[in-house]
């Protein structure tokens, strides 16, 4: 058959790429938010500059006026007192100077007192000093302000990036394999398949299915998290024969997917106070990154397990692509994920991170991620108990 | 000869059996992982459909459907997609695509699709009875580099719905048309514009090529059906009147 012949491409098309109707009003929502904030800076500024030189000109006015203003009642009481009788002046001179008490008689001569047109000035350039210091003051609380809630609405828009983010990822996570599976299940239903066709297909549906039950676990272990269940089994256990039991379970589902997992137990009892079950969950989790983040065909995953400082630790290392220094704080976060979920690059929720360190920290662990050279490695430390120290009731809820 | 498709998709699972089914049906079947492998294959390959997933790691579909469609590329392409709210679709069908299925959805309604797309493909590209250059009153069209070459010399570019309507116009020639004829034809599947656009592609197919647009004598309207083509030339007023 034919290629269609190229030709000229409609106007009505646009070279910028489609944007999604929701991301396009955050761009805008954005834009206007960032120049709304300009203005009222600018606005703000100029305002206070103008207040500043029309206080200014206002005071210096003022004061020119002031003097001109004393200096002629000065003369005017000068005539007046040059008029009166040299006996009586002495006596209106009293009268006269509580009505003008700025004005000094020295030697028969009435000058303003200098002394009260500085304490004049003094007051004056005084205001001028208090709008000046006053009004920055006015501007830079406003704008602390403005900062906060700019910084505030920021991190919403960030959380509803990222529910949008996680709203895509599931629909992802849970309709390409319910796909597979239909297409599988279809597939056999309206071919004629051969045995070992059928057998493949089967093993194929099975693994569908594994990523389902992964995703759904993941989203349920989240829900139960903000319930706040308590953990029903919770008591001291060696962390070597949790991990190594733990492993047990997930290791086939790894190795087939290409993991070589090495363990390498502590050479001491390690006893932490877990629910070995919340702490599967850590595990899986771990691995399971490892894993995903493994380009190679061989994914070697080191599993680590050792004492520092009176804690016991859990470490899971890989040589896969590793992670950016800057995403660091940021991948313990619910739904986060690196990047756009149109471009996604590995599958996930952006929720396994986030279980991690909230479950090993409701039974009082901490988890730390280092980029590695080469690989990423995530250790968990949990407190040491002494080993016959009873089980305590975990306060806190899970 | 086998038809080229290009599978899309960065499922290995999902785009595995997608090819299989394919290829049961005589296909030949390429698949790409992400979207910039996408592009050096379409480019490469001149599949004759394709079907593309919307999220892809590196360039996402819209994307890659995009940028074929800017480069004056029409292979037909279906989108396969999990995302199917309406603006989606829309999206999907804005950067060009020719019809979106959501996921999951039914093996014999994909295959319906996809031969329906190739089968609508081969018929655009196929050549008249009479080869790929008509000719009707001093006017020619040439189905192969949809252009038209007018009486005055002028030569005008058709789009994709006007050389398919006119095509299907010629090969029916003296006989009507019906909207709904059209609409399937054309359109296919379940993407389905209002009689009214059809309308619209009569009109500047009409500017093209009447002496006068508002008294038609190669396209007419048949009311209340849909149109007929009559490449001598006839007013409808004479045609009633004979």
């Amino acid at each position: 058959m034919r290629s269609r012949q190229p030709r000229k491409v409609g106007s009505k098309m646009k070279s910028r790429p489609p944007r999604s109707s929701y991301s396009s009003q955050l761009w805008r929502s954005r834009w206007r938010a960032r120049i709304a904030f300009v203005v009222i800076v600018a606005f703000l500024v100029l305002q206070l500059g103008w207040w500043l030189v029309f206080q200014k000109n206002y005071i210096e006015t003022s004061m020119l006026q002031t003097t001109v203003t004393w200096t002629r009642e000065a003369r005017a009481l000068q005539m007046l007192l040059d008029k009166t009788p040299i006996k009586e002046r002495a006596k209106l001179w009293q009268s006269l100077q509580l009505e003008y008490p700025h004005l000094d008689l020295n030697a028969s001569l009435v000058q303003v007192n200098l002394e009260n047109a500085a304490a004049y000035r003094h007051k004056q350039t005084g205001y001028l000093r208090m709008f000046a210091f006053e009004g920055p003051f006015f501007v830079l609380v406003i704008l602390g302000g403005l900062a906060v809630i700019a910084f505030s609405l920021r991190s919403e828009r960030e959380l509803k990036r990222r529910q949008e983010n996680f709203l895509m990822a599931a629909t992802h996570e849970f309709r390409t394999p319910i796909t597979t599976l239909r297409l599988l299940i279809e597939t056999s239903m309206y071919r004629e398949l051969s045995r070992e066709k059928q057998l493949e297909y089967l093993s194929r549906m099975e693994l569908e299915l594994r990523r389902l039950q992964d995703s759904s676990e993941r989203v349920l272990a989240t829900a139960r998290l903000e319930q706040g269940i308590h953990p029903k089994e919770i008591g001291i256990s060696d962390l070597n024969v949790v991990v190594r039991a733990q492993l047990q379970s997930l290791q086939s589902g790894l190795e087939a997917r290409g993991a070589k997992i090495k363990l390498e137990l502590a050479n001491t009892v390690l006893p932490v106070e877990i629910d070995a079950s919340a702490f599967g969950i850590i595990l899986s989790n771990l691995l399971d990154n490892a894993v995903k983040y493994s380009q190679n065909n061989e994914k070697p995953i080191t599993i680590r397990l050792g004492t520092t400082q009176n804690q016991a630790f859990v470490s899971v290392e890989d040589q896969g692509v590793g992670i950016n220094p800057n995403e660091v704080p940021n991948i313990f976060d619910q739904f986060y994920r690196v990047g756009s979920e149109l471009t996604r690059v590995s599958r996930g929720l952006g929720l396994g991170l986030y279980l991690v360190k909230s479950i090993a920290e409701l039974m009082g662990g901490r988890v730390q991620c280092e980029p590695l050279a080469q690989g990423t490695r995530f250790t968990v430390r949990f407190p040491m108990q002494a080993k016959t120290a009873p089980a305590t009731i975990l306060r806190r809820s899970l | 000869m086998k038809s080229r498709v290009l599978i899309v998709e960065d499922e290995p699972s999902m785009a595995q059996i997608l090819a299989e089914n394919l290829e049961l049906e005589g296909m030949e079947i390429t698949i790409a992982r992400d979207g910039m492998q996408a592009l050096e294959q379409w480019r490469a390959l001149e599949p004759d459909l394709v079907v593309l997933d919307v999220m892809l790691p590196k360039l996402n579909g819209f994307e890659v459907c995009q940028q074929m469609r800017e480069a004056g590329n029409h292979t037909p392409v279906l989108f396969l997609s999990a995302k199917g709210q309406a603006e989606d679709r829309v999206l999907g069908l804005k950067s060009g695509g020719d019809d979106y299925v959501v996921k999951p959805f039914h093996l014999p309604e994909f295959m319906l699709r996809v031969s329906n797309m190739l089968r609508r493909a081969k018929w655009v590209n196929s050549d008249l009875e009479t080869g790929f250059i008509f000719a009707f009153g001093g006017h020619s069209v040439d189905f192969r580099a949809w252009t038209t070459t007018l009486q005055n010399g002028r030569v005008e570019s058709l789009n994709e719905r006007e050389i398919m309507i006119f095509k299907l116009l010629v090969e029916r020639k003296n006989a009507v048309v019906s909207r709904d004829e059209i609409l399937d034809v054309v359109w296919g599947n379940d993407v389905f514009p209002s009689s009214r656009s059809i309308d619209n592609f009569i009109v500047r197919l009409r500017r093209f090529f009447e002496p006068d647009p508002t008294n038609p004598i190669y396209l007419h309207t048949v009311w209340g059906v849909g149109y007929r083509f009559t490449p001598e030339g006839i007013l409808d007023q004479e045609r009633a009147i004979s």
